[in-house]
């Protein structure tokens, strides 16, 4: 069984899929495979890797999803996607922001066309006496709004749209 | 597991305004703590220095295994009671470490009024051998008490949980085979007795260490016996005539040695084996939480903000992202453990009850542990509601989370209101751990709600009577009852009457968690099983 893993290699995808071959790993990468073992790590941040045959020093260290490293006089810095977050990317997914509760719009700070930026507040809502922030879940462009000042609304009804990503 | 993608703005006026109202609250629950803990009269502080006795956090700090933490309760317990006069309820509670293995600490204060139990001391002690009790911590009491405090006794001593309820519970610990240690470091006056006398060990300091029922003055009224403490209930009357105590100390620091080598002595119990992954710290900083909570009780925000400075690595798996979205529920780890996350995005519907009570029996079955994150106003009201069964909605809630066999733990991160209280598992509802954050408010309503219901109903009253309405009369009770409603919202009335586990810091809540889940740990899991569901 090989596992299929989506990295960021220095900015660019890469499709890796991981075999386990005791001792070694069996790596392809862009369809090339590869053999890959760790001769134990020096130190937590220092470990001697084998590809095809010849040894490596590598340094490294992490970031969140990110690992970077440091091979000879060059470093590289590399992102590992989990697949639910990269099979979204894909899908491009939905881009409607809908109300949780029933309320009352209180303000709109974003027209159609607009660009706005991750946590921008687009607008504000209340509902059963409590005010809700409803903000940019990315950076993008404004596709359509629905509502306006004073305009009641349902539970679940569509709020505020962004244009889908390219 | 992904990682839970913010989109706080840090540079934002709000972020700013937020973060400097909540560090401002950080920074009043450290002063307030600190002077709990540390600030006494310099006339008791000198009397316990020429009694040759330590202050009760150095005897803790010398018992606990070196540079490990201390996870304390209810530091400002009482601190909106009797004046102020009973700091932290004259009592040091909390979870530490001796000889590597996770023990319960409950220590007398002596320098406020001797030591004597208040009303609020008796509910932290019964409080904290409870805690014992459900988690199955080993107890070390260090003894340093007069005894009851004899002008609030009614309010003490006879009810059912009261005094009697810290002998029932170390009775009841030492039938499950829950290791008890007492250290005697001054008196045991009374009831006190007890505390030793019910322990599997005791060590006792000579000279100023007693334990008797009545003290001497007692004694003397009731018989005429003229004898001092020493001679009445002393080190050596009780290691070497009675048995009542076990091993005789010299001095403090003998008696904290001699403790250490009898917790040493005990077998280690094996915890059951909950999912533990490698530990993460989180990828958003904690510190970014004071500048998401807001400053004003009536705004909301979004818990998932909350969920990704607490969890590790920020992971998050969101169970039903796209149900009942005002209940957020999903799988994440803290400290490495494996835990189901409740958290209030909103009002609860019918969708979201469901979703949460579903997804408390899915965590039973998988045996993973709750945490509940309150910010809850309530659930919907209104006739629609009502006829799609908002209320048997609610009840199944409160159904599946009473008939949880895994370990709950529950945090006050903002408002925590009516019935929304119960089904997200506040104080009743037996959480192993339960911490507020200062900026936390609590009650049967919001204030104005219930300063409105309250004049309404006064405004039907009279004119029942066929009395005149008069407006200032209305506007009285209204302003009355906001007043006396704000009062006892606050996080410090409700950390004073021990209607949670202590105030956290919101950067610490990550850290409290963690150890309370180590420590629950400890407990094997209850019963499976549930009451009936109403469909």
């Amino acid at each position: 069984m090989a596992l299929e893993y989506s990295f960021n290699f220095d900015g660019t995808e890469h499709g890796v899929s991981i075999a386990a071959r005791n001792p070694e790993l069996k790596l392809t990468v862009d369809g090339i495979a590869h053999t890959v073992s760790e001769s134990g790590a020096l130190n937590e941040e220092c470990a001697l890797l084998t590809v095809d045959g010849r040894s490596y020093q590598v340094w490294r260290t992490w970031e969140g999803n990110r690992i970077h490293l440091r091979i000879g006089n060059r470093s590289f810095s590399v992102g590992y996607e989990d697949a639910i977050t990269a099979a979204q990317h894909h899908a491009g997914g939905d881009d409607t922001l809908r109300a949780d509760m029933p309320g009352v719009v209180v303000a709109v700070n974003a027209s159609v066309g607009a660009h706005v930026t991750l946590g921008d507040v687009l607008i504000v809502i209340e509902s059963m006496k409590m005010q809700i922030n409803i903000v940019a879940p990315r950076d993008g462009v404004v596709e359509a709004v629905f509502v306006e000042v004073n305009q009641t609304f349902d539970k679940g009804a569509q709020l505020i749209s962004l244009h889908a990503e390219s | 597991m992904p990682r839970i993608q913010s989109t706080i703005q840090t540079g934002s006026a709000e972020f700013r305004r937020y973060y400097a109202h909540n560090r401002g609250l950080a920074r009043e629950l450290h002063e307030k703590q600190r002077a709990a803990r540390f600030d006494r009269p310099q006339k008791d502080i000198e009397r316990l220095a020429n009694h040759g006795k330590m202050m009760p956090r150095e005897r803790i700090e010398k018992l606990l295994d070196p540079g490990t933490p201390f996870l304390e309760f209810s530091t400002l317990a009482a601190n909106m009671a009797y004046d102020g006069e009973a700091p932290s309820a004259s009592v040091v509670t909390g979870i530490g470490m001796v000889q590597g293995r996770e023990v319960i600490i409950n220590a007398n204060d002596s320098s406020i009024k001797g030591g004597a139990w208040y009303p609020l001391t008796v509910k932290k002690i019964v409080r904290v051998l409870d805690m014992a009790i459900e988690n199955r911590l080993p107890v070390i009491h260090l003894c340093d008490s007069a005894g009851g405090f004899l002008p609030l006794q009614s309010e003490l001593f006879p009810d059912k949980y009261m005094a009697g309820r810290m002998f029932r519970n170390q009775s009841v610990l030492s039938k499950m085979n829950v290791k008890q240690l007492a250290l005697v470091f001054c008196h045991c006056t009374a009831g006190g007795a007890y505390i030793p006398a019910l322990s599997d060990y005791s060590v006792i300091v000579r000279g100023t260490g007693a334990v008797f029922l009545a003290g001497p003055p007692l004694v003397k009224a009731a018989t005429g016996e003229i004898v001092t403490a020493d001679q009445l209930g002393g080190c050596d009357l009780h290691t070497q005539i009675s048995g009542t105590c076990d091993y005789p100390a010299s001095t403090e620091e003998e008696a904290i040695a001699i403790g250490r080598e009898i917790v040493a002595q005990w077998e280690h119990t094996p915890k059951w084996n909950l999912q533990r992954d490698a530990v993460e710290p989180p990828y958003y900083d904690p510190d970014e939480l004071y500048g998401i909570i807001p400053n004003d009780i009536k705004r909301s925000f979004e818990m998932r903000e909350v969920i990704a400075r607490i969890v590790d690595g920020s992971r998050f798996h969101e169970y039903q992202p796209a149900y009942g979205t005002t209940l957020v529920c999903g799988y994440a780890n803290i400290w490495g453990f494996k835990v189901g996350i409740l958290a209030n995005n909103g009002v609860l519907f019918n969708d979201s009850a469901l979703k949460g009570a579903h997804f408390i029996e899915l965590c039973n079955q998988n045996n993973t542990p709750i945490v509940f994150l309150q910010n809850i106003t309530g659930y919907m009201v209104g006739r629609e509601y009502e006829a799609r069964g908002i209320s048997k909605d609610g009840a199944k809630m409160i159904m599946a989370q009473v008939g949880s066999h895994v370990p709950k733990f529950t945090v006050m991160c903002h408002g925590s209101f009516g019935a929304g209280n119960d089904g997200m598992c506040g104080r009743a509802y037996d959480s192993r751990m339960l911490f507020s954050w200062p900026n936390h408010n609590i009650g049967i309503m919001g204030g104005e709600q219930a300063a409105k219901t309250l004049s309404e109903v006064k405004l039907r009253q009279l004119e029942r009577r066929g009395e005149k309405v008069e407006q200032s009369e209305l506007d009285r009770v209204y302003r009355e009852t906001l007043e006396a409603y704000q009062h006892q919202m606050s996080a410090y009335y409700a950390t004073s009457e021990l209607w949670d586990d202590g105030i956290v810091d919101p950067v610490d809540t990550r850290n409290a968690l963690g150890m309370s889940i180590s420590a629950a740990l400890n407990a094997p899991l209850g019963q499976q099983g549930y009451g009936i569901f109403r469909f």
